[in-house]
């Protein structure tokens, strides 16, 4: 019967501005997000042919032109909105179902969590990659589809945190409470365990965002999924790619690098929410 | 001359200034066990623990001294080490790495604290078994903490604190999570040690019966104050502060009554 | 007849290599509207009992009756949960922390009393009040409410269905000891308005002498004494009782130290090592 002392007294105001990262990925993110919603008013359609072929980056091009003569930096524009959209999307639905079954599968235990948890390890046995372009070759090659293929691709890590915490939550004794008070166990594990066992999950969520948008990206790469003409980052570093050998190296360059910084951003807000957890 | 003397102990949280301890002072004499009593959020635990010197992080002690036989010992960096201060916790399982056999944490004391070469340090870590009445001694030495029962962990703690041939004995709620039969034989230890060693023993708890069973004197702490202190005969017939007669009464009320008390 | 009856109830776990009988045939009887205490130490079987009349575990043999029918062998649903309800331990894990105290209280009345949210919701000022705690607390979440304050919370949601039967395990034993009396005045309150029978376990004989009409006390799996609760406390038979009795600390400084060694160092506990 020792009192403690809960941690937000404790903690010093100082240490929460000693995580720049943190404010680093939110600020990135938050300029992407303006720029996406934003940016289509001001710059040039991402099908206009606005210059000549293969213009080297420059204060009227910024991000040059491409093969088609589109300016590259319009066509990164435009393409935030898709990428960061469906990267939300796909990890929002792969958290949505690993949480249902990773719950299920740890508050009823038994065999189910056995089942369970070897059809994850098969799962888990291929590369998220090759599992979302299988089953897009399977269910048919379209966004939506798209979107459901990855996040299917990318629901283990969610099975596993959340039925790891459920495996604990479900020994408290306000599971047991609950029974008692007429509950059915699809509403122990929904209503009383799940919202007790989502934390490490949702903490997961930035990161599996930026895996996302980096298999979207690519997918597309490889002609599936997305394709061209649209303006997406993959697709476009898929098109310029050929051209990094010819010297027009900004064609690839520059979707590359906002792949990068996003996935970049996404991973600095994960890390920092993961480490705040003991 | 008492063996321990806290004065004006004062422990805030680092952050918001707030009082856990204000103006704490208590004394200890050699071979007398004291008392300190209280609720939770009295602050008792981090008395002993600002005695001991391990205050957790972002809890500072702002005021206070700590003298030992008239010495004051308040600057010292490892005052528990080099005064000679042992302690016991609540959860005995919890306070014995679980990796390591209890014979071999025994024996780490031993050595740290009376110089001892491997071998001697393993048999005066047996002997030490043998005092706190461990049926087995040198069979319960091999046994991880797993292995042992609540009751025996906390002897088993006890022998560790015996190891450095303690000062002050500081037991910070040292039965609360044991059985009722087992806290008695836990507490006749502790009285017993006492005798033998003439070591001074602060004894924490939130148990009045506990306290009136072993204590020589008891302090009452509420809040973070000392509100009541002196002998615990004293105090239990004529308590002087209504937060005594309070925690008095509220015992009481579900006392036994079996006559023979 | 009595309300409920345990017939040589047993109960095994199998954990790897070891078998342990955490009841070993416990024969039990209570009246409707009496507290039966059940006393003893970490391992005793108590909680098991418990937890078996309370329908949160089935029974490895023998037979548990409830007003005359024969229970335990499925899962409680419907009037049988809603007659037998239970009390834990520890007063912040028995409450869902992501549940606010009007939304813990109203679970029960709409899953076994058959309201609706709204009605639910009406109902909970009614339930505060029959615990003696302010209407303002039912916005507040169990962290935000004191240790005393959050066990009567658990006791309204137990009474909430209007149950006959309660299995209170250790109700106070995380509890202040200035509170546990005041929960104890509560509950006998609460008994003498509705008329339930008490299965109270704890290991606390003082707590078990101001409730209890009757007393059976175990150890490691079965019934060593049993009575009602004057002769089993100051006339014990056994001597594990005697024991009991003797260790508990009494408030009287007059004695000190001189308990006789009360038994030998208790065993390694059968299922749990600490209470």
């Amino acid at each position: 019967m020792t009192a403690a002392i809960p941690a937000s007294l404790v903690e010093p105001r100082r240490a929460r501005a000693r995580r720049p990262f943190l404010y680093i990925g939110v600020g990135i993110i938050g300029v992407l997000v303006l720029l996406g919603a934003l940016g289509p008013l001001f710059v040039a359609n991402p099908a206009a042919l606005v210059a000549p072929a293969f213009q080297p980056p420059s204060a009227a091009h910024w991000f040059g032109t491409d093969s088609f003569g589109r300016d590259i930096f319009a066509r990164s524009v435009h393409a935030i909105w898709i990428d960061l959209a469906l990267g939300v999307t796909v990890a929002v639905l792969a958290m949505i179902i690993g949480s249902a079954v990773g719950v299920v599968s740890g508050y009823l235990g038994g065999k189910v969590d056995d089942i369970v948890m070897r059809a994850v390890d098969v799962l888990m046995a291929f590369p998220g990659f090759i599992l979302a372009m299988i089953l897009l070759v399977s269910i048919g090659d379209s966004i939506p589809n798209l979107a459901i293929a990855l996040a299917v691709a990318q629901i283990a890590p969610f099975v596993r945190l959340v039925r790891a915490k459920a495996l604990s939550e479900r020994e408290l004794e306000y599971v047991s409470a609950a029974r008692v008070s007429g509950a059915g166990w699809l509403r122990v594990a929904f209503r009383h365990v799940l919202p007790n066992s989502i934390r490490p999950a949702a903490v997961q969520l930035t990161l599996v965002c930026g895996y996302s948008i980096l298999n979207v990206a690519g997918l597309a790469y490889l002609g599936v999924g997305i394709h061209p003409p649209t303006a997406e980052w993959g697709v476009m570093v898929a098109e310029g790619a050929a051209n990094m050998l010819t010297g027009q190296w900004w064609t690839a360059f520059f979707p590359g690098l906002m792949i990068a910084i996003t996935v970049m951003a996404l991973h600095f807000i994960g890390d920092e929410l993961a480490g705040d957890r003991a | 001359m008492s063996r321990l003397s806290i004065q004006g102990l004062t422990v805030e949280v680092a952050a918001s200034g707030a009082r856990i301890l204000d103006d704490v002072s208590l004394e200890i004499a050699p071979g007398e066990i004291v008392g300190l009593v209280g609720e939770s959020g009295s602050g008792k635990s981090m008395t002993s623990l600002a005695t001991m010197g391990i205050l957790p992080p972002g809890i500072r002690q702002t005021a206070g001294r700590f003298l030992v036989d008239g010495v004051d010992v308040t600057a010292q960096r490892q005052r528990s080490v080099e005064s000679r201060f042992a302690m016991i916790f609540q959860n005995p399982r919890d306070s014995l790495n679980p990796l390591m056999r209890v014979g071999q944490q025994i024996a780490r004391m031993v050595a740290l604290h009376q110089g001892l070469d491997r071998r001697a340090a393993q048999a005066a870590a047996v002997e030490l078994l043998g005092r706190v009445h461990i049926a087995s001694p040198e069979q319960t030495a091999r046994a991880y903490p797993h292995q042992l029962s609540g009751g025996m962990c906390q002897r088993v703690m006890v022998a560790m604190a015996l190891a450095c041939r303690p000062s002050l004995l500081i037991a910070d709620e040292p039965t609360t999570a044991l059985d009722v039969t087992v806290q008695a034989q836990i507490l006749d230890l502790i009285v017993e040690l006492t005798e033998q060693t003439g070591c001074g023993v602060l004894l924490v708890t939130h148990d009045l019966g506990v306290v009136a069973e072993t204590c020589d004197r008891v302090n009452v702490l509420y809040r973070g104050d000392l509100v009541e202190s002196g002998p615990t005969a004293e105090v239990f017939s004529a308590p002087q502060h209504e937060y005594t007669r309070y925690l008095l009464e509220a015992g009481r009320e579900l006392e036994v009554d079996d006559g023979a008390a | 007849m009595a309300l409920l009856e345990a017939e040589e109830l047993r109960k095994r776990f199998t954990t790897g290599r070891r078998t342990v009988d955490a009841l070993a045939g416990v024969s039990a009887s209570l009246e409707a509207g009496r507290t039966l205490a059940i006393v003893g130490e970490s391992g005793s079987g108590k909680s098991t009992f418990g937890s078996i009349v309370a329908g949160l575990q089935r029974a490895s043999g023998g037979v548990l009756r409830f007003d005359g029918q024969e229970v335990g062998r499925r899962a409680y649903r419907g009037e049988l949960r809603r007659r037998i309800q239970m009390v834990f331990q520890s007063p912040l894990q028995s409450l869902d922390p992501k549940f606010r105290v009007e939304a813990t209280l109203a679970e029960p009345l709409m899953l076994l009393g058959g309201l609706s949210r709204r009605e639910a919701g009406a109902r909970v000022d009614e339930l505060l009040d029959m615990v003696h705690l302010p209407r303002e607390l039912r916005r507040r979440y169990p962290g935000e409410l004191s240790g005393g304050q959050q066990q009567r919370v658990a006791i309204a949601r137990a009474l909430a269905p209007g149950p006959e039967l309660v299995v209170l395990d250790e109700p106070t034993s995380g509890l202040d000891q200035s509170v546990r009396g005041r929960i104890v005045a509560l509950l006998r309150e609460l008994q003498a308005e509705r008329g339930m029978a008490y299965v109270f376990i704890t290991h606390d004989i003082d707590v078990a002498s101001a409730i209890a009409h009757e007393v059976v006390v175990m150890q490691r799996g079965q019934i060593v004494e049993r009575g009602d609760r004057a002769s089993v406390l100051t006339a014990p038979r056994h001597p594990y009782t005697r024991a009991l009795l003797a260790a508990v600390p009494t408030m009287d400084p007059g004695r000190r130290r001189h308990r006789d060694a009360a038994g030998s160092e208790a065993d390694a506990s059968p299922t749990h090592e600490e209470k």
